[in-house]
């Protein structure tokens, strides 16, 4: 198992990691951690929730959204073409505010709503923030789908026709996962990229770990040391991500055959 | 009683498990075939041979419609096969009986077409378990004995990609059979295979015709096309140059459209 020993140049970067940690740990104040917490597993939870839902939502209208754009019918296709154009060609910032500024702001009107069981959500931030950012992940992996769908080779998909398979079939045994197959390094970054696009949030009042840490600089007047620990747990996220996308492509792409 | 309106299917012949009838098909405005009349009878073994661009592969793939033809009528197993229009496009009118009769009719490909993320025992399984609601027990009890005959057993857990292009092909042979196709299509099973590979395809073929199977082979290796059909089809330029049992087409009283395509294709 040689390949599995850690090379000197990664044994020195590890050794330079340990020691600037603890530089920092010893150097820099964190007596305010215990206080805050809750705050931030709170914040880290709320940050965690949405980036688990909205991707799954997301990815989930994704899968239609470039479907259609391979398969037709053309009117669908035009539809989902002109929306995840829309979703990529405008600042999700404003999309946010779009919907809770905007959309929020027209509740209210509409007569009975006040009146609802909905009514305590359509106050809350938090659907807006779901909202927004499914449909900014269904806009771009629906493009990113569009492309693992097409590039499913022909034929795997002519000898299931062949076959006398059901058009459903197909696409539930042969050409989904062939297409998520495809499509899993480049869904790594993704999910990054939306993870760090969750601070977004924080700026229609929604709680994550982002708005959290703002909040601790305001009330300690500390500049440092909340970001910092604010930038480590972001780090550590997306190295979670990529690990298990690792383990993923592992046992899914070992045999796609392609290079 | 004698009947005045004789129905239109009385002038077809009853017995074919395939019978075409004019058929046309064009791509854009270059037309492919030409108006092609053939029947095939159960048990018949029909090698298509034809120059590149002859329209022979487009000719088998219209048979399980992967490519729709663009006029003439087709009948498969016995039914006739209906089309309509579809906003400008002929498609066939009913998808269910197009599924029904695919099931029944195996086709082998060119490039294999074995799904990667399957086994090949699990690529074998996946029709009979989709389509004909077998268990998955049945299915590989019988997806292993088809990898037996074509002598792939050992490799029943192997990935696609991991397996030589004979291998490949021999496991898309199983999985075709594991529909118990009543015929078999065959889309020039060794054009993308090396040249020390093809034999292996071929002895596979080879047996399938010598039990009885009803088989239609696109292939240029004539020497195989001689060997193991009851009735050779030349096609020339979309159009059925000569056709007949194998030593009448190849042998002295060839046309000279063949004599030159032969000439070509180097009678081994």
């Amino acid at each position: 198992m040689t390949e599995r020993r850690l090379p000197p140049h990664r044994l020195a970067l590890i050794a330079a990691a340990v020691g600037g940690i603890a530089l920092l740990a010893t150097t820099l104040r964190w007596d305010w951690l215990p206080e805050y917490r809750e705050a931030i597993l709170g914040g880290l939870w709320l940050t965690l929730t949405l980036l688990v839902t909205t991707s799954v939502a997301g990815f989930l209208l994704a899968i239609p959204l470039g479907l259609v754009q391979v398969r037709g019918p053309r009117p669908l296709a035009w539809l989902a073409r002109g929306f995840c154009t829309l979703i990529r060609g405008t600042p999700l910032l404003l999309q946010v505010w779009l919907l809770y500024y905007g959309l929020g702001s027209l509740f209210p009107y509409l007569p009975g709503v006040r009146q609802s069981w909905l009514w305590p959500y359509l106050t809350d931030p938090w659907p807006y923030a779901f909202l927004a950012l499914t449909i900014s992940f269904a806009g771009y992996e629906g493009e990113v789908m569009r492309g693992a769908f097409a590039g499913v080779p022909k034929g795997e998909l002519e000898a299931a026709r062949s076959l006398g398979m059901h058009p459903f079939t197909i696409l539930r045994r042969i050409w989904l996962p062939r297409a998520v197959q495809r499509v899993l390094p480049t869904l790594n970054g993704e999910l990054i990229i939306q993870l760090k696009a969750t601070p977004l949030v924080a700026t229609i009042a929604a709680v994550d770990a982002y708005a959290v840490f703002g909040r601790i600089r305001q009330e300690t007047l500390m500049v440092y040391e909340p970001l910092l620990l604010m930038a480590l747990i972001y780090l550590v996220l997306a190295g979670l991500i990529t690990l298990a996308f690792g383990a993923l492509e592992r046992r899914w792409s070992r045999h796609s055959g392609e290079p | 009683m004698t009947t005045l309106h004789a129905a239109p299917h009385t002038a077809a012949d009853d017995d074919a498990i395939i019978e075409i009838r004019d058929l046309r098909k064009s791509f854009g405005q270059t037309e492919v075939l030409k108006g092609i009349s053939l029947s095939a009878h159960r048990g018949d073994v029909i090698s298509l041979i034809g120059s590149s661009g002859s329209g022979k592969s487009t000719l088998l793939r219209c048979l399980n419609l992967l490519e729709t033809p663009s006029a003439g009528t087709l009948r498969l197993l016995g039914e006739p096969l209906p089309f309509r229009e579809r906003g400008g496009q002929r498609e066939p009118a009913d998808r269910r009986q197009l599924r029904r009769l695919r099931a029944r009719l195996g086709m082998v490909f060119q490039g294999f077409n074995l799904w990667p993320h399957l086994t090949l025992e699990a690529n074998v399984m996946e029709a009979p378990v989709q389509v004909l609601g077998r268990s998955r027990d049945a299915a590989r009890a019988e997806a292993r004995r088809l990898l037996e005959r074509v002598g792939l057993h050992h490799l029943r857990d192997a990935y696609p990609a991991t397996l030589s292009g004979g291998q490949q092909q021999r496991g898309a042979i199983a999985r075709a059979l594991a529909m118990s196709p009543e015929v078999l299509l065959f889309d020039e099973p060794t054009s993308a295979l090396d040249p020390e590979l093809v034999g292996e395809v071929l002895a596979v073929i080879r047996d399938l015709a010598e039990e009885g199977r009803t088989m239609l082979i696109v292939t240029h290796e004539m020497q195989f096309a001689a060997d193991v059909a009851n009735r050779v089809i030349f096609l020339d330029q979309g159009e059925i140059a000569a056709e007949g049992p194998p030593d009448q087409v190849f042998g002295s009283t060839r046309t000279e459209r063949l004599t030159r395509f032969l000439g070509t294709a180097a009678l081994t």
